[in-house]
């Protein structure tokens, strides 16, 4: 009764279903849930409650070959919140870090997050920095080659977004889903395996 | 044709079908101002967006931002060498050979010709080999070239004519005029086949000159003019890759090619900095290993790599060029980056694969990186370039030169510099004060200059930094960098051990920290751990200072994991030095970085359960006791000790935070913190994990009786995240394995039901939400049916998200007892929940009773939403529909306003059923009645039910309610005239109904204090002489309470102007009037009283003057006849009769104003008309009938169009004339408008050039 494997896989079909984690980091107020929903929902909220412990969505993209299914963990941005982050992290094949682009700190919060990311999460694991707010770019003290730099040198996906406008807002995610392995179908050797994350690997790779 | 000169970064080139257009000459190209209509060549070069934005990026990432000492500087990536021998010997002769002018370099010779026409041939090593005096009728030279094969040389003259020479100084040929006569030559070079030259003269003109053999009789040039001065002014030229012919024009970059014919393969727009000369260079890619030679280049087929780049000035565009499509209709090429430079270039060449070499037009050498769009002034001396400004300006030939030509003359130096021609990494440069080759420094030179400046710093970052690849390198100083770095590791360690050779301890330690830091970078992300390990870490710690320093910029790498397999004496002297220092949330996150066996175990328990430092706990456990519950069980021991309280302390906090991660990693099968189990533990520690907290009883504890006593905890502690532990971790193995985690939902669910507990409850739902969407359990619906009817029993809650998350889970719930929950939502009445749960079923009637009885006022907008929303079908509808008739009289009474907004917005039907005659029932409809009149009037309908009949009984209810008192939604009063108002505020909109019949009237008189509703009905009625005794009685009745009766009086009066057109009026009016003169009378003694009256009856003179002058006369009359008028002095009343006066005046004004407003809006009318009258139809073209075509004799019209028909010949119904139909056309067409003037393309040119660009009519 209990539908453990419910999605049934297509073997090497064209059109598989993958699922991934992504989890959502970064200060309080930046932007993380009106991201969330902006790209789940299509809403905005100009005032947005800050979140309580975390929350969790799911929205699917569409890619040529496959279909994604995101499992959203949108996290607290609030310090007290902050020792519970690997909880969502850990497990998650995608990760994207917002700051604000009109503050300064929550840029720095936002590398902080990018190195406790590469310390401790899935060495694989898909980041993306966003500049969120971009639609009030009079009051940036971020300015978008810094930021950009940045993620060069880290190798993350970087774009300027927007959840009050929707700027961007879908282009990350989808940009995240070009960027996830979407592994062989079911049954198939899964090619490497990844000593440090036995079960995302699994789910990462594997096609519901 | 479009020569197309878009800057968009796609398409510039896109020439369309050019190539099947051979009438597109290279003249055309040059000089198509026709053909310059597209608006994107009339722009600046500047439109990209990316203009700017990349240039002032000029630093290079050599420089880490941590601090100063980890970051070093590279020295200038050029290096100018003077070749001292050829200096010396063209600046000692100069004076008998004349200024160099031109330089060319081939095969390891370097030609340079004068001002006196002479030839200068020097070996590499600056030998003179070959000399050749020039002959000075024929002016000096301009320019010289190698050909190709090295064997020939070409040198242009001022005169115009161009000399061949051997290279063993031989004259070969002589071409007298090698562009137009009379002009200068600018350039010579050679093509492919060493036989044909291609020459600019100063006049712009492009010509190709096929030599002729000597040993061939005939003996006459070949020579083919491409392009004439006067039509279009050729700067420069340069061999290009692939066959191609770069030429440089005043405001063009365009790509030619010879053969077959002359052909364009692409246009480039460089219209800016106009008094700078443009320049290009090519870069075409090899093999890796392979040295790019220029020369080489012009014979490679292969051109993947190709890449030009063009300045002008301080914008610089670098195009890709995508040789296959030459001749297809394909783009030819692609702009790949554009830049705006802080300086004016004058000459730039491509060196290397990531570097241009730019000299602007101070002499300052840039180097431009092509790819990452940065421009970087180098820090050497400036070259004094010599420029051919004379040459351009035609000075041997008087000056007669093209204006493009002397425009960019000033620093046109494309003579004075060449390209070595085995290298593209050096240039050879004429200067004023010599010969010099400007070179690309070597990493080699590099390393070799830090050494100089014993800059053991910079050169071992630099190493390093070439190790890792950030910076550029050749792949064999790449290859050997490494162990290059080991060498200035060594060094570096010898360094920092030899101190600063006494002196203050401070300096010492500042020595110690500028060394350590580069040397722990150094050897750990050059990978030189074992040398740190063994060499560095041996010295260091002999002395303690040193040891510190050491020890404290550990932090970083520790945490980044850098220290591979570290040596146990140094983790534990780091880990005790944190711990001596206090760094305990240091401390806490390195011991978990080092490996097991490097930790002291002993040290770093007691250390960590002195300080509940709980990560270093864990780790020992689970690594060095492979014991992963025990750390659990205690730290859910203590915190049992706080999870009751509803706040807790930050340590609280951050322990219960740990509890839940470490669950987390534990269930999942991770290691705490980070990283990965092995295979064993994997299967083990996450079942051992589950078992212990999902235990029935705890290890020990028999104290307590308490089931589950881990769950409670930790659904005590923070519901939400113990439960998004599960979420999180619920698709692992173990979980999947045996129905575990419905099994274990199931328990929590009734936990959660057990606890009464309402944040858990909802946490529950939530839970049991996601992991059903996401397929990982079958939901448990007696649990959620329980946990809902739970919550539902509380009140109130205290969570605004509870009825949210009721909502969703039984959206994805189905419950199987529905009754229970909507019995439990009832009461208290939760109609969101209930509303979903019977539209869920479609149970309407359902919902509505579950209102009813609760006497809900939200049934009126849930029966609103179910009729708008719910999408009944038909029979729903009419059923639904029926039943609601059948409660109407209940919705009657439980709120009679919404009801009136329902009836009024669905059952319209129902309102004549509600004129009810009985008392009682009038009483129940009259305050829906009431609000329907009142929605009505909002929306300006003055009927119930458009039958007058039932209209004025429900008006007559709602009337009796108001008057009488009834109870309704309306507000009430304690005042007793509080319902003559409302029913006076109805009867702006409801008079006409109200006054229909007696019904109202009699009411209304029952109600005593209903005087003013009387009056109006009375008025209405038009029993207008008992309205005004009532009026009046109601004067005489307050003539004690002056406030009251100076109110009747404003009624009163009012009533008087509102029937002023009854002859009857003036004399109520003045009933009145002589009512008050009489109260003034009365208080003939009360000075006081007397002076108010007299003041109300001024007022009252002037309301009355008010209402129009009518009465004007008469109360003048009354005036006089008032004692205290007529004894009054001027003085006194003089203000009334001046307002009297000008009242009069004031109206006598209006009726003339309005007389003028009447003319003024007749006026234009009139002017229309009289415009309609003058109207006439243009000449006629012909007398004759277009018909018949017979004179007119007859009646007949008169077309706009300038034909006559007779009337007996016309047909058409329209009165149009046959001519072509177009009814009442005034004006006769126009010619053909006047066409814009043509776009002068040069007037935003923003040039000091003060010419024509193209001097057609000059000559
Ligand atoms: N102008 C503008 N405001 C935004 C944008 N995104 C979010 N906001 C506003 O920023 C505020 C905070 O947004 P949240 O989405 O709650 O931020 P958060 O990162 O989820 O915050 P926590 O939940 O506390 O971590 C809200 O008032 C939003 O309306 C944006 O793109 N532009
Ligand atoms: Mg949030």
């Amino acid at each position: 009764m209990a539908a453990r494997n419910a999605g049934t896989a297509r073997p090497g079909g064209p059109n598989r279903t993958c699922q991934f984690k992504l989890v959502l980091l970064g200060e309080s107020a930046v932007g993380k849930s009106s991201l969330v929903l902006r790209f789940v929902k299509g809403q905005f909220h100009e005032y947005q409650e800050s979140t309580i412990g975390a929350a969790f969505l799911t929205q699917t993209v569409c890619l040529d070959d496959a279909t994604i299914k995101f499992e959203i963990w949108d996290t607290a941005g609030q310090e007290r919140y902050h020792s519970l982050a690997p909880m969502y992290y850990r497990g998650a094949q995608a990760a994207i870090v917002v700051y604000d682009i009109t503050n300064q700190e929550s840029f720095q919060k936002a590398k902080n997050w990018v190195k406790e990311l590469q310390r401790q999460a899935s060495p694989n694991i898909v980041m993306a920095l966003a500049g969120n707010k971009a639609d009030v770019a009079n009051k940036r003290t971020v300015e978008y080659e810094e930021a950009n730099a940045y993620a060069e040198d880290n190798a993350l996906l970087f774009m300027e977004t927007s959840a009050k406008t929707s700027m961007n807002v879908n282009d990350i995610f989808m940009a995240i889903a070009k960027k996830l392995p979407i592994g062989p179908a079911q049954g198939e050797p899964t090619g490497t395996v990844d000593m440090n994350q036995p079960q995302q690997q699994q789910k990462g790779s594997c096609c519901k | 044709m479009s020569t197309s000169g878009s800057l968009e970064k796609e398409d510039w080139l896109d020439l369309g079908d050019l190539n099947n257009a051979p009438t597109f000459s290279l003249e055309d190209a040059l000089n198509d101002t026709e053909n310059l209509s597209d608006p994107f060549l009339d722009e600046q070069f500047a439109v990209d967006g990316e203009f700017g934005s990349v240039s002032n990026l000029t630093e290079s990432t050599a420089h880490s931002p941590d601090s100063h000492s980890l970051t070093y500087k590279l020295d200038s990536a050029f290096v100018i060498q003077p070749h001292q021998v050829i200096s010396h010997q063209i600046l000692s002769n100069e004076k008998k050979t004349g200024r160099v002018i031109a330089v060319a370099e081939r095969n390891g010779w370097i030609a340079v010709v004068t001002s006196k026409g002479q030839l200068l041939l020097f070996d590499l090593n600056g030998n003179l080999n070959q000399f050749h005096r020039g002959d000075e009728t024929m002016g000096g030279a301009s320019c010289v070239t190698f050909s190709l094969d090295g064997k020939f040389l070409a040198i242009g003259l001022q005169k115009g004519a161009i000399k061949i020479m051997t290279i063993d100084n031989k004259l070969y040929h002589m071409i007298d005029e090698g562009g137009q006569p009379g002009q200068g030559i600018i350039q010579v070079i050679y093509t492919k086949d060493n036989h044909t030259v291609l020459t600019l003269d100063n006049g712009g003109s492009f010509y190709e000159c096929t030599i002729s053999k000597p040993w061939l009789q005939k003996r006459k040039d070949k020579l083919r003019c491409h392009v004439s001065g006067c039509n279009g002014e050729v700067i420069s030229m340069k061999m290009m890759p692939g066959d191609v012919i770069a030429l440089l024009s005043v405001h063009r970059l365009i790509f030619y090619i010879l053969k077959p014919r002359g052909q364009i393969l692409g246009i480039f727009p460089i219209k800016f900095e106009y008094q700078f000369p443009p320049a290009c260079s090519f870069w075409l890619g090899t093999p890796k290993t392979a040295i790019n030679s220029p020369l080489n280049s012009l014979y490679s087929t292969t051109l993947k790599d190709f890449r030009v780049c063009i300045s002008r000035g301080n914008k610089l565009a670098i195009l890709r060029i995508h040789a296959n499509n030459f001749f297809t209709k394909y783009r030819r090429a692609t702009v790949i980056r554009q830049l705006e430079l802080p300086c004016s270039l004058v000459n730039i060449h491509w060196m290397s694969n990531h570097m241009i070499v730019g000299i602007d037009s101070f002499g300052a050498v840039w180097q431009i990186d092509p790819e990452k769009g940065t421009a970087k002034k180098q820090d050497i001396e400036d070259l004094q370039l010599v420029f051919s400004t004379p040459i351009l300006k035609g000075s041997a030939t008087g000056g007669r030169v093209s204006e493009a030509v002397k425009a960019v003359a000033e620093f046109a130096c494309y003579q004075s510099v060449t390209s070595a021609t085995s290298t593209s990494e050096r240039l050879i440069v004429l200067a004023h004060d010599g010969l010099k080759y400007l070179e690309k420094v070597h990493e080699w030179e590099q390393l070799e200059r830090y050494k100089e400046r014993n800059d053991v710093i910079s050169a071992s970052l630099y190493l390093l930094d070439v190790c890792r690849d950030k910076v550029r390198a050749s792949e064999m100083f790449k290859r050997e960098s490494h162990s290059l770095l080991a060498e200035k590791a060594h060094s570096l360690l010898t360094e920092t051990v030899a101190g600063v050779g006494g002196g203050a301890l401070s300096d010492l330690l500042a020595h110690y920290r500028k060394y350590i830091r580069v040397l722990l970078k150094v050897c750990i992300t050059g990978r030189l751990l074992d040398f740190l390990y063994i060499a560095c870490w041996d010295r260091l710690s002999m002395d303690s200072l040193s040891k510190t320093v050491f020890l404290d910029h550990l932090d970083e790498y520790v945490l980044d994991g850098a220290l591979i397999d570290p040596p146990p004496p140094l983790v534990n002297e780091y880990l005790q030095h944190l711990a001596a220092e206090g760094h305990f949330s240091q401390f806490q996150s390195a011991v978990v970085r080092f490996p097991i066996h490097t930790l002291d175990l002993h040290t770093v328990m007691s250390i960590c359960k002195q300080n509940s430092i709980y990560d270093g706990i864990i780790y020992v456990n689970n690594k060095a006791l492979n014991d992963y519950i025990t750390p659990l069980e205690n730290m859910l021991a203590e915190m049992r000790t706080f999870a009751h309280r509803d706040m807790f302390s930050d340590s609280e906090q951050i322990l219960g935070n740990k509890v839940l991660v470490y669950l987390n990693c534990c269930l999942s099968g991770m290691a705490y913190p980070f990283g990965a189990l092995d295979e064993e533990n994997r299967k083990r520690v996450p079942l051992e994990t589950f078992r212990c907290i999902s235990s029935l009883k705890e290890k020990d504890g028999s104290e307590s009786d308490e089931q589950y006593p881990y769950l409670r905890l930790l659904l005590k502690y923070d519901p939400q995240q113990f439960l998004n532990v599960v979420s999180t971790c619920a698709d692992v193995l173990l979980f999947q394995l045996d129905n575990r985690l419905q099994r274990f939902v199931d328990t929590i669910g009734q936990l959660c039901v057990n606890m009464k507990c309402e944040l858990s409850l909802i946490h529950f739902l939530n839970l049991v939400v996601q992991l059903s969407e996401r397929v990982l359990i079958a939901p448990p619906i007696e649990h959620v049916q329980d946990s809902v009817i739970t919550l539902l029993r509380m009140s109130p809650w205290e969570h605004s998200s509870t009825e949210n998350s009721i909502l969703t889970a039984l959206y994805h719930v189905t419950p199987d007892d529905k009754r229970r929950i909507i019995r439990a939502a009832q009461n208290p009445m939760r109609p969101t929940i209930l509303s979903f749960l019977y539209l869920n079923d479609r149970k309407f009637e359902d919902l509505i009773k579950c209102y009813l009885e609760s006497n809900s006022t939200e049934v009126y907008s849930s029966i609103g939403g179910i009729l708008k929303e719910a999408e009944l079908t038909d029979d729903e509808s009419a059923e639904f529909r029926k039943y609601l008739m059948s409660i109407m009289e209940n919705l009657f009474k439980i709120d009679g306003w919404l009801c009136a907004n329902l009836i009024n917005d669905h059952f319209r039907d129902v309102i004549a059923s509600m004129a009810k005659s009985n008392e009682e029932e009038r009483k129940m409809v009259f305050p829906v009645l009431a609000g329907i009149a009142q929605l009505r009037k909002v929306s300006n309908q003055p009927s119930f039910c458009n039958d007058d009949e039932l209209d004025e009984k429900l008006f007559g209810i709602v009337f009796e309610g108001i008057c009488k008192g009834w109870p309704s939604w309306m507000p009430s009063s304690e005042d007793p005239e509080y319902a003559d108002r409302q029913l006076i505020a109805l009867f702006p909109f409801w008079l006409q109904l109200a006054a229909s019949t007696d019904f109202c009237l009699n009411i209304a008189v029952g109600n005593e204090h209903c005087v003013r509703t009387v009056i109006r009905l009375l008025e209405a009625r038009q029993h207008l002489e008992r309205a005004f005794d009532l009026l009046f009685e109601q004067l005489e009745k307050n003539k004690d309470h002056d406030n009251i009766m100076s109110e009747w009086l404003d009624e009163t009066m009012k009533f008087c102007s509102r029937q002023s057109s009854k002859n009857e009026t003036s004399d109520r009016m003045m009933r009145v009037f002589q009512f008050v003169s009489e109260r003034v009378a009365e208080f003939e003694e009360d000075s006081e009283k007397q002076k108010k009256m007299d003041e109300s009856l001024r007022t009252m003179c002037r309301q009355i003057l008010s209402t129009g002058t009518k009465y004007a006369k008469q109360l003048v009359d009354k005036l006089l006849e008032s004692p205290s008028f007529v004894e009054s002095t001027f003085e006194d009343n003089g203000g009334l009769l001046l307002d009297i006066m000008a009242s009069c005046e004031y109206e006598a004004e209006l009726y003339q104003e309005m007389i003028y407003l009447i003319r003024e809006e007749n006026l234009s009318l009139a002017q229309k008309l009289e415009m309609e009258v003058s109207r006439r139809a243009p000449l006629m073209h012909n007398p004759n009938c277009i018909t018949c075509e017979q004179p007119m004799h007859k009646s007949g019209y008169v077309f706009r169009c300038g034909h006559f028909q007779h009337i007996e010949c016309s047909t058409n119904i329209d009165r149009t004339c046959t001519c072509d139909g177009i009814p009442d056309r005034l004006v006769v067409p126009r010619e053909k408008p006047d066409r814009p003037e043509k776009r002068n393309i040069f007037e935003n040119w923003d040039t000091k050039l003060n010419c024509r660009v193209f001097p057609k009519d000059s000559s």
